[in-house]
């Protein structure tokens, strides 16, 4: 699969805009970065150092707050966030099995993301639903009793749409 | 002045100082990995902890960044104390099995095994190579990432700092000594910050003193000429 190159545009501009609404307060940092995230959809490099250089915060500040907090990530991130509950009831139900199914067929570890950006895979503790178990969530959409053969269908499915 | 006593000794201390300070001073030995006299107290490493009586309240405090007060009866030498320590050090022990600088420690507060699971990693996190970094040189080449066992110093996104000078502050603070300066081929290379930086050689002997960052970094700073500064402390 070849590297989906991935583009960051209006870095300046951006940037500029989130900051203002935070009346240019870097001790704002977190929201400022969540709301960078939202449009960027993870926090790329240049725009950690774009925010450095407009707040006069070093970098090692910024990138520390933004490596601190799970809600962000520095790796861009898939079309898809495919999210395998891990908790209790999911566990014991056999959600590890669907987690392996899921990492053989999409070739990638829990936290990762496949190559050509349509897939980030990501475990999660108990969504509230475990009588449904094992349950799986893709971009908010609850799949229930789930099971390993049902992977690859699934997949398929993402893909096509 | 401040009168207090650490062990029974009647001790004399400036306004101002910390507890750590008083007692050295006094010639009382209190291990301490994260204190410099150049830098701000962290309280990171906890191994200075002591057990300080004020009135009828007494407590357990890092004499690093608690200051002396008059009538303070500060004891280092208790069990408490003592477990406290050696626990401390365990744990960083288990977090770091390989550096002698810890089992020296181990000998002298009488660490003989360490309960929990062993990692791999060289550094106690006790944060004055970022300290000095920042607040000695004024440069903010290093910080943490990330936070609670993944925490890690390092240069933002792993990468060469565009700040860093090859000073070697951080690696003269290191408690540790983890963090190496080698000068090879006209070069000052610092491996665990992926950087270097070509050496500048003195105009008078000829011998390399300084890396062509610092030579730009105390330009820009002091605004004197390229010759003036490109002379050896040696030559001048
Ligand atoms: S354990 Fe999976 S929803 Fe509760
Ligand atoms: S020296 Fe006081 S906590 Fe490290």
């Amino acid at each position: 699969m070849a590297m989906t190159e991935v583009v960051v545009e209006n870095v300046e501009q951006n940037v500029k805009e989130v900051l203002a609404r935070y009346g240019n307060n870097p001790a704002r940092m977190i929201e400022i970065l969540q709301d960078l995230q939202d449009i960027y959809g993870y926090l790329p490099r240049e725009v950690l150092r774009e925010v450095s250089h407009q707040t006069e915060m070093p970098l090692t500040r910024v990138y520390h707050v933004a490596t601190f907090f799970k809600a962000f990530t520095l790796k861009p991130r898939g079309k898809y966030t495919i999210q395998v509950c891990t908790g209790t009831a999911c566990h014991v139900k056999g959600s590890y099995r669907v987690l392996e199914r899921l990492e053989d067929v999409l070739g990638i570890k829990a936290g990762d993301t496949t190559d050509d950006l349509m897939f980030t895979l990501e475990t999660v503790n108990c969504v509230g639903a475990c009588a449904l178990g094992p349950v799986v969530i893709v971009n908010h959409k609850y799949h229930a009793y789930m099971t390993p053969a049902k992977v690859e269908s699934l997949i398929k499915e993402y893909r096509e749409q | 002045m401040v009168k207090l006593t650490i062990d029974g000794k009647e001790v004399v201390a400036r306004e101002g100082q910390t507890v750590l300070e008083a007692a050295r001073e006094a010639g009382i030995f209190i291990p301490a990995l994260c204190y410099h006299h150049e830098v701000k107290p962290y309280a990171a490493c906890r191994l200075c902890m002591v057990e300080v009586t004020r009135g009828k309240r007494t407590r357990f405090v890092t004499s690093c960044d608690y200051k002396v007060a008059e009538g303070m009866v500060v004891r280092t030498d208790t069990e408490k104390v003592q477990k406290c320590r050696r626990m401390v050090l365990e744990l960083l022990m288990a977090r770091c099995p390989n550096l002698p600088q810890l089992q020296e420690l181990a000998q002298i507060l009488g660490v003989d095994r360490v309960r929990f699971p062993e990692g791999d990693d060289d550094c106690i996190l006790c944060g004055l190579c970022v300290r000095t970094c920042a607040e000695v040189v004024g440069l903010h080449a290093l910080g943490y990432e990330s936070r609670g066992f993944h925490r890690r110093v390092t240069t933002p996104f792993d990468e060469p700092s565009e700040e860093c000078i090859l000073c070697g502050a951080c690696s003269y603070v290191c408690p540790v000594e983890v963090v190496p300066v080698v000068e090879e081929d006209g070069y000052r290379v610092m491996e665990r910050w992926h950087k270097k930086s070509r050496l500048v050689a003195c105009t008078k002997c000829g011998k390399f003193f300084m890396t062509e960052d610092e030579l730009k970094f105390l330009q820009e700073k002091t605004g004197l000429p390229e010759e003036r500064l490109k002379v050896c402390a040696d030559c001048r």
